[in-house]
């Protein structure tokens, strides 16, 4: 069979199951398909907005305004480039060397190279819909402001595609280096050495240059260090520069400039695909082969010679400590605990998740703005809160709503077990909201510290991060529990179903409300001073009842009727 | 048709699979028995190309998987304990493109689905999505599209999981009749009954070595059983883990 032949029946019965789904999802709640319709209208039109308004904002600065779109874009396309790199790894993990299909793929007479071939194919299109969700807001604003016809998004779409392969191929050929130079306990140690030195990097760089020199209110100097911070973006090595500079000259009507970075976009994607599928694809066997013989792995025992004790580790010492849980409880959080720092798919995506917070907190040391300015205050303070609480409700969402889900068809050895699914459901609760709340109080602190903020802020900040921790816990522990999927071992696939869908969207509309509660008082008080101070306490007093309301609806209402479904729910 | 030749597989310090060397003639019905964590499934990846060897060979009609993969692969069909089935397909759907993927023709491919159809009892559920079918159903239809391009060898794991008594007397029978048309049967089982029944030989595994071939007879009468297959196995088995014990002691 030839690799043509190979592809083309695999994209035939992709395209049946396709059908099949979309004929499928007529079945489905009406409701869930409104909700995410209003997702994806909402997320859409909201992006086409914020953009809009943004390039309008941008093309304001005299002499400037042009180099400043430029430079958005190049900075832009430049972190997807990223984004897609890291991506298409994750993926290409899952979809190469943990998916049944391809253990299936592998035992028919196909090449080894055909089942990486069409597995990078079906890792790029999977990879690829972020992308696409997320630059296409960007796309269209860009193009309203610039007055562009059907022609300048048809041929959007020639770009994109070549861009895609390129950190595709990266990624695959990254992701095939590790599976065959790594053993996974070398892997984990070297990221954890790696994650140990960026995290000592980041603390010694976290002092903020001079506190005179953060508080400024020149925006020459300050525009001269962001240009001067984004000038890596435009190497013209890097494919995110040639597509942004392609897409940039077909607005200014410059097609033959767009033409010419057209062309040396897909030379070089046509490149990355011919090493991915030549070079690259000859290391897959072999890596898979090399996985495939590393197995369950094994500990070591705590004794020798017929001694089979369990050797503690440090988490389980940690728990033996804290003789007021009872027994079941430490053995849950235990076994959530080794569940999840053994499952490579599951960490790794939370030490990237920390990587780009790290990211975000480094760029916090020289970042300026107007301090004497309680708008630009106040605003920058409440974008941190906003910031720190997507944060958790990303981390809610995508690490503690499968949770119950992940028990799957093991869900009958916790159903049987004397304590019941009741406190397996409060379990999960307890140790989301603790590790959130830890979690994001850090990030919190130190973002507050690093933007000078005053302490009354901080401790209000504080009170919020720990209500926003029980409320976002329990929206995803308690849906998590309403909306299993338990035909998934993949949290992601758990994640993007409709109950995760609905989570996130609970979260964020949560957040959004608290964030708004807490900022009308203070602006209407601080900034646009058309409060008496009595009638800012009142409605100060007013907002924060209503949060405190609110939060606590948000932890107990879904965990209430979690608890009712499961004690109901047949194992 | 099916020959390991010092067929060895280490993971790390453990040993999988150690030296097994046996061959299985075409149209024979051999069955792998063996204690859990025996190397039985670990042999059998080795067989279908999923695991390499770590020394030794593993020839499949001939063409040794590692180094003809694909014309190895020709020749055999593989069903493992819990087999791999889009769930998004109907059982039709599902055959005709195992079948696209062993090259056959679109008028035999045809016809041979509708034969599987029918071999299978699978009438009803033909055009139901494969996700909301039941277990034994859905293993019936995995060794349906297995049998579907008539493969020369055909290596099963644990068949019978999940299959009612009609269903798993069904997938016998065929079992049986396809190896007395010539097809090599390689089916590894712990149920001795099955082995018992079917098999025309048996090699029993244990601690990744080969610690008996033959067929059933001739195993009982070399070491003097004339019980059910079960007492010889126990006692094989046994004899061996305390051989090992004491070579561990000595050591």
């Amino acid at each position: 069979m030839t690799p043509w032949t190979a592809f083309s029946i695999l994209s035939r019965i992709k395209l049946t199951i396709l059908r099949h789904r979309i004929q499928g999802v007529r079945e489905e709640s009406s409701l869930m398909m409104f909700v995410i319709a209003c997702f994806v209208g909402g997320y859409l039109g909201a992006g086409y907005f914020s953009f809009y308004e943004a390039i309008g904002f941008l093309y304001k600065f005299p002499g400037l305004g042009q180099v400043l779109v430029d430079r958005m874009f190049h900075l832009f396309f430049a972190f997807l480039l990223v984004m897609l790199f890291f991506s298409n790894m994750i993926i290409g993990y899952s979809n190469l060397f943990r998916n049944a299909e391809t253990r299936w793929l592998l035992t028919l007479p196909i090449r080894h190279a055909d089942v990486f071939r069409w597995k990078f194919v079906e890792s790029v299109c999977v990879a690829s819909w972020a992308f696409l969700f997320l630059s296409c807001p960007l796309m269209v604003a860009y193009g309203t402001h610039h007055h562009v016809d059907w022609t300048f998004y048809v041929t959007l779409v020639a770009l994109f595609i070549p861009f895609l392969f390129i950190p595709a191929a990266f990624g695959a050929l990254g992701l095939m280096m590790v599976s065959r130079v790594f053993q996974r306990r070398l892997f984990k140690r070297a990221i954890v050495v790696v994650a140990g030195i960026a995290v000592v990097y980041t603390v010694l760089k976290l002092r903020p240059t001079d506190a005179a020199d953060l508080r400024t209110n020149q925006i020459v100097p300050v525009l001269n260090q962001l240009l001067d911070n984004t000038r890596l973006m435009l190497s013209p090595l890097l494919p995110s520069y040639w597509l942004s500079t392609s897409i940039l000259a077909m607005g200014d009507g410059m097609a033959w400039k767009a033409g010419f970075f057209f062309l040396v976009l897909l030379a070089n994607a046509l490149l990355a695909l011919l090493f991915s599928f030549t070079v690259t694809c000859a290391f897959f066997y072999p890596g898979y082969a090399q996985l495939q013989g590393q197995g369950g792995g094994s500990l070591r025992s705590a004794g020798a010679g017929g001694d089979y004790r369990m050797r503690l580790g440090l988490v389980e010492k940690l728990f033996n400590a804290l003789t007021w849980m009872s027994n079941p409880v430490r053995g849950l959080i235990v076994k959530d605990w080794k569940v999840f720092i053994r499952d490579t798919a599951q960490w790794s995506q939370f030490v990237i998740f920390f990587g780009l917070l790290g990211i975000y907190i480094l760029n916090l040391r020289s970042f300026r703005y107007d301090w004497n300015n309680p708008f630009t205050g106040g605003l920058i303070a409440f974008l941190n809160l906003t910031a720190c609480s997507m944060t958790m409700a990303t981390l809610t969402t995508r690490f503690v709503f499968p949770q119950f889900s992940l028990e799957g068809r093991r869900l009958w050895i916790v159903g049987m077990a004397p304590f019941g699914l009741r406190q397996v459901l409060l379990e999960k609760f307890w140790v989301s909201a603790a590790g959130s709340m830890l979690i994001t109080l850090s990030l919190m602190w130190l973002t507050c510290w690093m933007l000078e903020m005053s302490y009354g802020l901080t401790v209000l900040f504080t009170i919020t991060v720990v209500l926003m921790s029980l409320a976002l816990s329990g929206l995803a522990v308690g849906l998590g529990a309403l909306y299993p999927n338990f035909k998934d071992d993949n949290p992601s696939k758990v994640v993007s179903g409709f109950g995760g869908t609905f989570c996130l969207l609970l979260s964020i509309g949560y957040i959004a409300l608290v964030v708004i509660a807490e900022v009308v008082p203070i602006h209407l008080y601080f900034v646009a001073k058309s409060l008496p101070l009595d009638h800012f306490l009142a409605l100060f007093a007013l907002a924060w009842c209503a949060i405190v309301g609110l939060s606590i609806a948000a932890a107990v209402l879904p965990m209430k009727l979690a608890i009712r479904h499961v004690e109901l729910l047949e194992v | 048709m099916l020959q390991a030749i010092d067929l060895t597989k280490k993971f790390g310090r453990l040993t999988a699979v150690d030296a097994l060397n046996f061959e299985i003639k075409a149209g024979e019905f051999f069955c792998f028995l063996g204690p859990n964590g025996a190397g039985k499934t670990t042999t059998i990846k080795m067989f279908t190309g999923l695991v390499r060897p770590t020394s030794g060979r593993a020839l499949v009609g001939g063409h040794d998987i590692q180094l003809e993969p694909v014309e190895a692969k020709r020749l055999i069909s593989f069903v493992p304990d819990s087999p791999f089935l889009y769930d998004k397909l109907t059982p039709v759907e599902f055959m005709t493109f195992v079948g696209q993927l062993y090259d056959m023709k679109s008028d035999v491919l045809r016809r041979g689905v509708a034969a599987m159809i029918e071999l299978f009892d699978l009438q009803e559920v033909h055009n139901q999505m494969i996700g909301g079918l039941s277990h034994g159903t859905r293993q019936r239809i995995a060794i349906a599209a297995g049998m579907l391009h008539d493969p020369r060898i055909f290596i099963i794991d644990e068949p019978l999981v999940g299959l009612d008594p009609r269903s798993a007397r069904m997938v016998k029978n065929i079992l049986k009749k396809r190896s007395q048309e010539g097809c090599t049967v390689f089916l590894s089982t712990h149920l001795l009954s099955v082995a018992e029944e079917l098999a025309d030989r048996i090699g029993i595994i244990a601690h990744g070595r080969l610690i008996a071939l033959g067929s059933i007879d001739d195993l009982r009468k070399q070491h003097g059983k004339i019980g059910q297959l079960e007492e010889l196995f126990l006692e094989l088995t046994e004899e061996e883990a305390a051989e090992r014990a004491a070579a561990l002691a000595g050591t």
